[in-house]
């Protein structure tokens, strides 16, 4: 339920700042606001519209100002305009005041006009203080005053006309029907709940989609299965990496006392290098004194083989060869003398005596065998002589006249050798010693290598088993991270199942809220369309054309064609029994049947919104304007009428009683453009001559600001009265 | 001027066969093992064993034997099958042979016989050599030691009162 409390305008249009309060007396709930042609009615209208609905509800006027901005501003100026309406909300809950404000500043730079730096805030009363509805409030406008509702919200009988396809002679079948469906569905809800099966219908489809693309168990039946196999690839990776890591420690133990036996045993060795030291050193003595007794050894052999030791055994063969020699070379045979007379007496062929040596002679042949004889025996003594010499030299060497004796020779041989054996023997027995120790060192030696190769060995298996410990803390955090994305994909492919069911429940509680979706709307449709029509009806007929000279017997709403799931409505019209065509009523029963379907919608929506009527009377007989008023104000069938008419339109006396009895709320627009026409007095103009007033003058009063001509003689009659005190807006 | 060569011809030197075989044990250079030290075998090849058994035999006055009984184991000369043998060993042998045979003979100055009267000498002298030599083996003493001290002896034997001057 909404109901209008006020509304003030500022700098809109006409109005420089009016406020105009709604009656709220449940027995005069109407709010007349009267006004000659060109008063400022509509401009008032339209002040309320762009407050609730903003510029689009605004008419597009070629080649007009902009409908916001003061008439009176200059260009240059920039005047804020600000349209406030407060009105409340009732609901189950209780009733809330609300203010909404818009504002906007225009600009006219002699061309066209700006509107630019539009705010628009909706407050909540909370005590005495205003809360502004930030969040919400674009919600809670479109709650309060949909826009779709907002023709019947704001009505004419110029806009009711076109529910019964446009004014007389332009009839447009088409145009009826969609204004008549576009109004019922709006106003009874259909709409909305048309829209909300189409979103149940979105929504089960999306549900149903988002069911198929997630539905995997089977893919989750795999995933599983792959975790397991993964997990256990896992675990045995791990298991791995364990063994491999306390083979590690083991190896790294191992290696550290290898380690340490082997920098024991090369402190071992550092201790006996000092006797291989020593042991090298008799060594080599050892070998200096062999060598030096091999070279004695090899003296002493070769002093079996020396001639003094031959000489010495054979002296008795040397002595009796000097014994034999020495005489003959003592006496001067040997060596023999040269024979050097006898040649040169044969080269002379004569003796010295004087004797012929001639060849062939007997002198001479014997001097010749002399000769040959002498030559043959000087061979012999001197190999006799050279046997002497022999003798006398191997005799001197035996007995050591000439060089040492071979005794001596052999005796210092032997001496060295006495002298070196003991050495040889000592040294050999320190050798001995030290090789004994220097086995140990060999072992140690051995045994170090044995222990360096082992070391080594165990640093190869070590880097070997880090190696392999590496790459299974790889293959570990490899299976890891993909045991956890498993688990991932699992977790999403449950909560994807999840969403899935979810999915579809959804899609089932769409679809069968699309059902009694479809259920309500029937229902809706075929009785709360019924209501209407029968509504509409009874309004035509005992309201607006309630004459007996009418030539509709009955007019009403009903279903002409179904698009979809859908409806179209039409108007239609019946004499007698026949159906008559809506196209031959006359401009005043269109007008009438219009203003039956507005009032009809209007009393099955009176409990929701207000009812802001303009013209509703115009061009109708007395007694239906009465009957309209009364139908409007009598009870609750509306919300809360508000209406906006002429004078002219009022002027019916038992309209004007009945006005004074429901109207709660009466004002009256006065415009200065009717100044110098039938407005007695114009109020001074505060901004331009075309500024409207207001003024509260009731229906059957009039005061300096509204008299008009003609007014005195009513005053007279005592059917107006002249105010001289009432409050005047500008 | 030197007494002539008596290898300018092939000469064989012999020894028996039973007596050679012992001989080798003291020679450094055999045929059929290989080289011994010195120290084991005191003499360098079985020739000088063959030498040293003519000086033994002179130095104990020991008289050739009339005809050389035993078998040729090398021969001395100028090819290169004949084993070298130095000047002074044939000089001996020619001394010996003036003393034995008498400066006028001239069996003194004929190689052949005097090779001849070497290898006599030889066969005679080598056998109480070689026994004297053997009872040293048996003694830890080596062998070259042993050979040594005989010969000094020998040595000392000969030349101890030896009053000549030459």
């Amino acid at each position: 339920m909404i109901r209008f409390d006020s509304i003030r305008v500022v700098n809109f249009a006409l109005y420089t700042d009016v406020a105009l309060h709604f009656s709220q007396d449940p027995d005069r709930p109407l709010t007349l606001i009267r006004g000659q042609n060109e008063s400022g009615k509509t401009t008032l209208m339209r002040a309320f519209l762009w407050a609730l609905f903003g510029q689009t509800a605004l008419p597009r006027i070629p080649d007009a100002r902009h409908p916001v901005r003061p008439v009176w501003a200059k260009p240059g100026e920039s005047p804020r305009t600000r349209v406030e309406v407060r009105f409340r909300a009732g609901s189950d809950r209780g009733v809330s005041f609300f203010k909404l404000t818009r504002a906007v500043d225009t600009s006219d730079n002699g061309d066209a006009v700006a509107y630019g730096n539009e705010s628009v805030a909706l407050l909540r009363r909370d005590g005495d203080d205003w809360k502004e509805q930030e969040d919400e409030f674009q919600l809670l406008l479109k709650q309060f005053f949909r826009p779709e509702m907002r023709d019947f919200y704001f009505v004419d009988a110029d806009k009711a006309v076109e529910f019964v396809g446009g004014p007389e002679g332009r009839h447009n079948d088409q145009m009826m029907r969609d204004m008549t469906t576009q109004s019922i569905r709006a106003l009874l809800g259909l709409d909305m709940m048309l829209k909300a099966k189409d979103r149940m219908d979105d929504r089960q489809t999306s549900y149903l989609k988002q069911a198929g693309s997630q539905s995997s168990a089977a893919g989750q039946q795999d995933l599983v299965k792959e975790l397991e196999d993964k997990d256990e690839a896992f675990k045995t990776a791990t298991n791995r990496l364990a063994e491999l890591a306390a083979q590690e420690r083991e190896h790294e133990n191992t290696l550290k006392n290898a380690e340490h036996e082997l920098e024991e045993s090369l402190s071992k060795l550092e201790e006996l290098s000092a006797t291989n030291v020593q042991y090298e050193e008799v060594t080599r003595k050892l070998n200096d004194a062999r060598l030096k007794q091999n070279e004695l050894l090899n003296e002493l052999a070769a002093c079996l083989d020396d001639d003094r030791l031959f000489a010495a055994l054979l002296l008795p063969v040397i002595d009796g060869v000097m014994d034999k020699l020495q005489p003959l070379k003592d006496k001067g045979y040997i060596p023999p003398s040269e024979l050097t007379l006898l040649p040169r007496l044969l080269s002379r062929d004569k003796c010295i005596c004087g004797t012929d040596l001639l060849p062939g002679s007997v002198p001479r042949k014997h001097i010749e065998d002399q000769i040959s004889k002498a030559q043959s025996l000087r061979g012999q003594s001197q190999m006799l002589d050279a046997a002497l010499e022999t003798a006398r030299n191997f005799g001197n060497r035996a007995v050591g006249n000439v060089d040492r004796t071979w005794k001596e020779l052999t005796e210092s041989i032997y001496k060295e050798l006495g002298n070196i054996d003991p050495v040889i023997l000592q040294l050999t027995e320190q050798q001995e010693a030290l090789r004994e120790e220097r086995d140990k060192a060999g072992a140690t030696t051995g045994a170090l290598r044995e222990l360096q190769k082992h070391r080594d060995e165990l640093r190869n298996m070590l880097d070997t088993l880090r190696d392999r410990r590496k790459a299974s803390e790889v293959d570990v955090e490899r299976l890891q991270r993909e045991v956890r994305s498993l688990r991932e994909r699992i977790r999403v492919a449950a909560s994807n199942e999840k969403r899935t069911q979810h999915a579809r429940c959804c899609a089932e509680v769409a679809e069968h809220l699309q059902t009694v979706i479809g259920a309500a709307y029937d229902v809706i449709e075929r009785e709360q369309v019924l209501d209407v029509s029968r509504s509409m009806n009874t309004i035509f007929r005992n309201v607006i054309s309630a004459t007996s000279d009418s030539l509709f017997g009955e007019v009403g709403i009903r279903p002409v064609a179904t698009q979809g799931f859908t409806k179209q409505y039409e108007v239609y019209t019946m004499e007698g029994n026949r159906e008559k065509p809506l196209a031959l009523a006359n401009g005043a029963s269109r007008r009438a049947i219009g203003v039956a379907f507005v009032l009809a919608l209007a009393e099955e929506t009176r409990t929701k919104v207000p009812l802001v009527a303009d013209s509703l009377l115009h061009a109708m007989s007395g007694a239906v304007k009465y009957k309209i008023v009364d139908y409007l104000t009598a009870g609750d069938r509306i919300g809360q009428p508000v209406l906006f008419g002429t004078r002219t339109d009022l002027l019916d006396d038992e309209v004007t009683e009945l006005l004074k009895r429901r109207a709660g709320k009466t004002y009256t627009l006065t415009s200065q453009a009717h100044a110098g026409g039938d407005v007695v007095r114009a109020v001074p103009a505060a901004k331009c001559a075309k500024q409207v007033v207001i003024c509260d003058c009731e229906i059957d009063q009039v005061c300096p600001a509204c008299e008009r001509a003609g007014d005195q003689a009513r005053i007279a009659e005592g059917r107006l009265t002249l105010r001289q005190n009432s409050e005047v807006l500008a | 001027m030197a007494l002539p060569s008596l290898t300018t011809s092939q000469r064989s030197i012999r020894m028996v066969e039973s007596v050679k075989e012992r001989a080798l044990r003291w020679s450094q250079a055999q045929a059929a093992t290989a080289h011994r030290k010195p120290v084991d075998a005191p003499f360098k090849r079985l020739i000088d064993v063959w030498f040293a058994g003519i000086a033994w035999a002179i130095a104990h006055g020991i008289r050739p034997v009339d005809k050389c009984t035993g078998d040729k184991f090398v021969s001395v000369g100028p090819t290169n099958q004949d084993v070298r043998y130095q000047q002074s060993r044939t000089d001996f042998l020619t001394l010996i042979a003036i003393h034995e045979f008498g400066h006028e003979d001239a069996r003194a100055q004929d190689p052949s016989a005097i090779i001849d009267l070497a290898n006599r000498y030889a066969e005679a002298g080598i056998e109480p050599l070689l026994a004297q030599l053997d009872a040293a083996r048996e003694l830890s003493v080596p062998a070259l030691y042993k050979v040594a001290d005989i010969f000094m002896d020998k040595y000392a034997a000969a030349v101890e009162g030896h009053q000549r001057t030459y």
